[in-house]
């Protein structure tokens, strides 16, 4: 699981508009569900393509 | 070994760089005092060390501003958050230690100013275990 920094402070050692993983945030030991309470990260949108679509498209 | 004026300090709470709002930091760490003292010869008191107490004071400069000061620590009230600290907001070294600590945010003064005064909020918040010392 992957989080964009969205917040204008430093989060985790990460600034504005970098990506920041689960393991370095749980490592820095704050909390995931208030940083993005907070507005200071978000989850990056992940898209995934099924093979049966992938197959379709053919 | 050169004395320091503190003037760019590193604070950060539950990861979040807030060294731009804080105008003070007291890192204690405390000692229990364990008298062992019993009859002898010497005529004085014993002690050995006791359960170490830590805790952090901070004062913070308020701001309600969306990523700002309250936004930060006030979901943070009755929790344990990661706080660090360090002298220099530079890299970490032998002469530039970074401390750190899992605190319980006991307290929080969200709003505390008196007319034409500086809102600000002036916590000491409990360490839950040891403070770690980074040198590297």
């Amino acid at each position: 699981m992957a989080y964009k920094v969205i917040s204008g402070r430093s989060v985790c050692g990460k600034k504005q508009g970098d990506t920041i993983t689960l393991k370095e945030i749980e490592d820095a030991g704050a909390s995931v569900e208030i940083l993005v309470a907070g507005g200071h990260i978000q989850a990056t949108q992940t898209t995934i393509k099924s093979a049966l679509s992938e197959g379709a498209d053919k | 070994m050169a004395r320091l004026v503190l003037t760019n300090a590193l604070v950060t709470v539950n990861g979040v760089d807030l060294s731009d709002m804080v105008a003070s930091i007291t890192l204690n760490s405390t000692v229990d005092s364990v008298e062992t003292t019993a009859f002898s010869t010497t005529g004085t008191r014993t002690r050995v060390a006791g359960l170490t107490d830590n805790s952090i004071s901070l004062e913070f400069h308020q701001d309600y501003a969306t990523n700002e000061v309250e936004q930060t620590i006030y979901p943070l009230i009755g929790t344990t958050t990661a706080v660090t600290v360090k002298p220099v907001n530079a890299a970490t070294s032998t002469t530039n230690p970074l401390y750190s600590m899992t605190c319980l945010v006991a307290e929080w003064a969200p709003l505390n100013a008196a007319v034409g005064e500086l809102a600000s909020a002036s916590v000491t918040w409990p360490v839950s275990g040891a403070i770690t010392k980074a040198t590297s």
